[in-house]
């Protein structure tokens, strides 16, 4: 982990990794924190059979690092975590109307925390005003007509939550205020709404639910899901799917006779199948099992087919011809591209339907 | 009215099982499900319907076996239940193959929508 931040001077950095110590140890320390994570990690590294440790220049930034040992990951595995990966980095892709977007406040004393709010909102068509702590919120709320606010709880000066309830106290329509903090426990979710916040988020910030909550909270601003147009990767393997992930010939006919949730539906429900049929076929080619590939593929070529989703329709064709002509000689290399055009699909089908 | 028609569907791809499940449903047939031919045979046993959709590709039973089976049962009305082959005709059947078997019409997969919700509403009234 690198930064450009303040940095550390070599005698602070001796004291980094002990237990409830901070390099501003005094009552009126700007950052908060309770001193522990450091500590915390070099033990967890040590555990692992690694080790941890910092190198700094005050003014010019620190990096950190820890090693630790494992076991090397098998090609499955590998595999399984790619798909994984994919799958949390998707987000749904709720959109607004750039003509009617809500006007959302985001405030938070950290700068990089202010930055990815403020991307996903603004990636989401929300157009957004930031303000670093509470009493900066304050005026901003006294000068502006927002449509909701984003409240980080612990900020230095002035905390959330008595900024919130100020901000409740003034004389204007006052948005909904959503609390953002790490206190991830369930209690505090109902501690703060008692304390007079409307909602509340646990950070990290999870694009999904983020987008979720404002437009749980803004019923009157239309979402929208139509996203600009995905670019498919792979042009050069392939144009033949160029921009079509999906045949819009056969997502038109499915909504003659389905809405919008049950189409997603069955999407979803083909992504699980076709994951464990492609991994199982993967599997099968280590083992040659020629049958349990064919078999596979033919599920999966009609399931693809069916709704239209021409890259996988094709690729299990071709491997599937293949082996009916007994060429198993790219076997492995024609799976490993069915996997990448699932990869693709997965990546990009939500933001289509 | 279709609102009284039965479908079977019997497809092991739970995909297809459930896009054809919702697509009819919102046809308002009432649905019911089977994952190989032997559950058809034990469902039918006890319930009559309008039509079935048989996959032919089906593990324990497939849709051959499980269409001849249907067309010798005794009760009359259960053994000309229309039946409607979905299939991506791995095995490459022929159309005189799939009619000596007892099926009434076929659908290739990929399966094309308006064609389903077109041949079930045929044959079903």
């Amino acid at each position: 982990m690198e930064d450009t931040g303040i940095g550390i001077s070599q005698n602070d950095q001796q004291k980094l990794f002990h237990l409830f110590s901070q390099v501003d140890n005094s009552s009126t320390k700007t950052f908060s924190g309770t001193g522990l994570g450091l500590a915390i990690s070099k033990q967890l590294s040590q555990l692992m059979g690694g080790k941890i440790g910092v190198s700094s220049e005050p003014d010019e930034g620190s990096v950190f690092w820890f090693s630790l040992v494992a076991e090397k990951a098998s090609e499955e595995q590998v595999a399984v975590y790619q798909l994984n990966k994919k799958k949390l980095n998707k987000a749904k892709k709720l959109h607004f109307d750039s003509k009617n977007a809500p006007y959302i406040l985001i405030v938070d004393d950290n700068t990089i925390n202010r930055q990815v709010a403020s991307q996903i909102l603004k990636k989401s068509g929300i157009k957004t005003d930031l303000a670093t702590g509470g009493i900066a919120a304050i005026e901003k709320v006294k000068n502006n007509d927002y449509d909701l606010i984003l409240m980080d709880i612990q900020m230095p000066h002035m905390d959330g939550i008595t900024a919130t309830r100020e901000i409740k106290k003034l004389d204007k329509q006052i948005p909904p205020i959503i609390a953002m903090t790490a206190y991830s426990m369930k209690e505090d979710e109902a501690k703060f709404i008692a304390q007079g916040l409307d909602d509340y988020l646990p950070k990290p910030i999870v694009t999904d639910l983020l987008l979720s909550k404002i437009s749980g909270h803004l019923p009157q601003f239309s979402v929208s899901d139509n996203v600009d147009t995905p670019d498919i990767g792979f042009e050069n393997e392939t144009n033949l799917f160029k921009n079509e992930l999906i045949d819009s010939s056969v997502l038109n006919q499915l909504r003659k006779y389905a809405d919008t949730e049950t189409i997603y539906s069955f999407f979803e429900e083909f992504e699980l199948e076709a994951k464990g049929l492609i991994l199982d076929s993967i599997n099968a080619e280590k083992t040659s099992d020629i049958p349990k590939i064919l078999s596979n593929l033919h599920t999966l070529k009609g399931n693809a087919g069916t709704l239209g989703i021409r890259s996988l329709e094709a690729q299990s064709k071709k491997i599937e011809k293949n082996l009916k002509e007994k060429k198993i000689c790219n076997l492995n290399k024609d799976l490993n591209h069915l996997l990448k055009f699932f990869n693709k699909f997965t990546d990009r089908y939500q933001s289509i339907i | 009215m279709v609102e009284n028609k039965k479908v079977l569907i019997a497809e092991d791809s739970s995909v297809i099982q459930n896009l054809t499940k919702k697509i009819l449903m919102m046809q308002k047939y009432s649905i019911h499900s089977a994952k190989n031919g032997k559950q058809v045979l034990d469902i039918l046993e006890k319930e009559n319907f309008d039509i079935i959709l048989m996959d032919i590709n089906m593990p324990v039973m497939d849709g051959m076996e499980c269409t001849k089976a249907i067309r010798n049962m005794k009760d009359e009305r259960k053994a000309n239940t229309p039946i409607v082959a979905i299939t991506g005709n791995a095995k490459n059947y022929s159309k005189e193959e799939f009619e000596e078997a007892g099926i009434t019409e076929y659908l290739p997969k990929p399966l094309n929508f308006d064609q389903l919700v077109e041949t079930v509403k045929r044959l079903s009234s």
